[in-house]
């Protein structure tokens, strides 16, 4: 498709000249940035054989590192999920003093460096901590568990689920609220049949990035993880420490299993989609 | 359904919208609303549908107090000017949304909903579109959903915001007479917002014109055209020359024309406006007549003259039947008198006078001319 449309690029004449430019542009960057770094990654995981590879990474350590990364990573999506939508909402539907702020404040996790974050979340939820000393109250411990590990990821990845799901909710013509309403739907029921179908595909997108950033995420779990192995330690803390060892093999085939992980996420996300819009199609 | 609207005020912010509202409909009446946008037509609506509330004023309908009741329990069909169709759903789930969103005690089982969709897709002749959605539909199509839709709550009043707006001419139309022919045959009480003054008319048992908030006049299409209660309506109808006038001792005096035939309204004396539509003259060629043709266009069945009267900055509109004006034999720069048939008569002070009565003169010359 990518040809026939090159093709098609080539030849007629558009408005707007620097296809080919634009387009070579583009390619490029995509196979340097993008695309050269992850063919190495394999190259280099292929290198050890399957046997090696599987022996790799169903290593004990590495699955509780598995574990520990799939389920924060899991908690702290079904966290955002909520909070996200709810945020959204609230942007969105509601006029109020300071509306503006709070909007440029949803991306302060993005803006932030993410050691920041992780510094700053660890002052605060440590056990001597702001917040840190009223959970320990409850008996609740954050820092140094898998909670603080979510905890982390949840701060790091809010924007996505926020900044998908706003703009579909923008779009949202009030009419179809008032014909639900006129056909006797009360306020839940025109959520859950009417309001939420339609921001659906673009919620389950933000859930999927932001999903796939906590895999991945770094930086800001690694000051309030603690990093003990088969505890607290995360998969990316595992390829990075492989490296530091220069067990090249170990961390690329470890980081092949999280890149794989983090791809099927989203692919599994784009079919649910293209089935969720499939009334979007003409014909 | 009898409705009864009473002095209904509405201002968003400090802009009022309604300034005194009172309307009786008839149960199964059949009443457009027509007006400019910002007549405030579309807000009256809402909130017979219960989308908005007024500030003062009271909707009763049979009895009961409309205002107490909130959207969802008044049972009124509602059509939006741009359907708002439930674009993640097919046909037939937009059409059965009325019926599922029920609570379960009150909710048909499955299998009456499913003919009853089916039965009403077939009234609004797109039963093979049952399964398509809205995005895979044409305007028209996506307007007989909104309707099926609406009438799915059997609901005991129809009310119609702009429904063929966003139509083509040609369908717009059919959809019209379509519309008329459902009306009739379901008996409720339809209500619908337009701007369209040919929708209106044709269409409409009663017409409702508003302006700036207020009623300007309801009426009959007939009652509206023959007798429009003020200056403003005759002006909105369109398609009006208004000539100056001079009331005296019972005598209408129109400079350069000859308003015999008018009724002259009982009144009092002073300046006035004559009303009088372009085909309601007739010319008589006068080469003594100060009025001269300054332009002459053939439109089909009908001709129609620009005539140039001293005084006036606009040429007055005359519009004579074909074979009337092939007897006349009248060309560009022709001394004509304008004989005046019919008009309605206002004093200057806008304050309406009795609408001037058909004279039978007019008939003889309408014959004549034929």
């Amino acid at each position: 498709m990518t040809a026939a449309a090159l093709r098609i690029g080539l030849r007629s004449r558009r408005v707007l000249p620097g296809f080919g430019l634009t387009m070579g542009t583009t390619l490029t960057y995509v196979a340097l940035v993008v695309l050269l770094p992850l063919a190495a990654l394999l190259l280099k995981s292929a290198e050890i054989g399957p046997d090696g590879f599987l022996r790799l990474v169903t290593g004990e350590r590495a699955l509780a590192a598995f574990q520990v990364t799939l389920t924060a990573a899991a908690f702290a999506t079904a966290f955002n999920a909520a909070y996200g939508l709810l945020m959204a909402w609230v942007l969105v539907r509601y006029e109020f003093a300071g509306k503006r702020i709070l909007d440029a404040l949803m991306d302060i996790p993005f803006a932030l460096p993410t050691a920041v974050a992780g510094v700053a979340l660890t002052a605060l939820y440590a056990a001597n901590g702001w917040f840190g000393q009223l959970f320990e109250m409850a008996g609740l411990k954050i820092v140094y568990t898998v909670t603080g590990v979510a905890l982390a990821m949840a701060f790091t990845s809010a924007p996505f689920v926020v900044r998908t799901v706003q703009p579909v909710l923008e779009s949202l013509q009030p009419d179809i609220e008032e014909a639900s309403a006129t056909l006797g739907a009360y306020p839940g029921v025109i959520f859950r049949r009417v309001i939420y179908p339609v921001i659906f595909p673009a919620h389950l997108t933000g859930c999927a990035l932001a999903f796939a950033r906590s895999l991945g995420e770094f930086g800001a779990v690694i000051f309030i993880a603690g990093n003990l192995p088969f505890k607290t330690e995360i998969v990316s803390l595992l390829v990075f420490i492989r490296l530091e060892e220069y067990d090249y093999a170990a961390a690329s085939a470890i980081a092949v299993v999280l890149l794989a992980t983090a791809f099927a996420v989203l692919l599994a996300t784009n079919a649910l989609q293209a089935l969720a819009q499939r009334h979007a199609r003409k014909g | 359904m009898a409705i009864a609207i009473k002095g209904i005020e509405k201002r968003f912010a400090d802009a009022p919208v309604l300034r005194g509202i009172d309307l009786t409909i008839a149960d199964g009446e059949l009443v457009a609303l027509l007006g400019a946008s910002g007549s405030g037509k579309t807000t009256l609506l809402r909130i017979l549908a219960g989308l908005e509330w007024p500030q003062a004023g009271s909707v009763t309908v049979d009895g009961r107090d409309w205002l107490a009741l909130e959207a969802q329990r008044r049972r009124v069909g509602f059509v939006f000017q741009h359907y708002a169709l439930f674009q993640h759903m097919s046909v037939r789930d937009n059409v059965a949304f009325g019926l599922t969103v029920r609570p379960r005690a009150s909710r048909p089982p499955k299998g009456e909903i499913r003919a009853r969709v089916e039965a009403l897709l077939d009234l609004v002749e797109i039963g093979h579109l049952a399964n398509r959605f809205p995005a895979q539909l044409s305007g028209g199509q996506r307007q007989r959903v909104a309707l099926a839709r609406a009438l799915a709550i059997e609901p005991k009043v129809l009310l119609l915001d702009e429904p063929f707006g966003a139509l083509d001419a040609r369908i717009r139309k059919d959809l019209r007479r379509w519309l008329r022919e459902l009306h009739d045959r379901l008996g409720m009480t339809t209500i619908f917002v337009t701007h369209d003054q040919d929708e209106a008319f044709e269409l409409a048992d009663r017409v409702v014109i508003m302006s700036d908030g207020r009623i300007e006049q309801a009426g009959t299409p007939d009652e509206i055209y023959d007798h429009p209660a003020s200056p403003f309506v005759a002006r909105f109808l369109g398609g009006v020359n208004e000539l100056p006038a001079e009331l005296a001792a019972g005598r209408l005096v129109v400079p350069g024309a000859d308003a015999g035939a008018v009724t002259p309204p009982a009144g009092t004396d002073g300046t006035a406006t004559l009303f009088v539509r372009p085909h309601e003259i007739d010319l008589v060629a006068d080469s003594r007549a100060p009025a001269r043709i300054r332009n002459m266009l053939t439109s089909g069945p009908s001709i129609r003259y620009d005539v140039d009267l001293p005084g006036l900055a606009t040429p007055v509109e005359v519009e004579l039947p074909r074979e009337a004006a092939r007897l006349r034999n009248l060309r560009r720069g022709d001394a004509v008198r304008l004989r005046l048939l019919r008009g309605r008569v206002f004093s200057a002070h806008g304050a309406p006078l009795p609408p001037a009565a058909p004279s039978p003169e007019r008939h003889r010359i309408l014959e004549a001319a034929l």
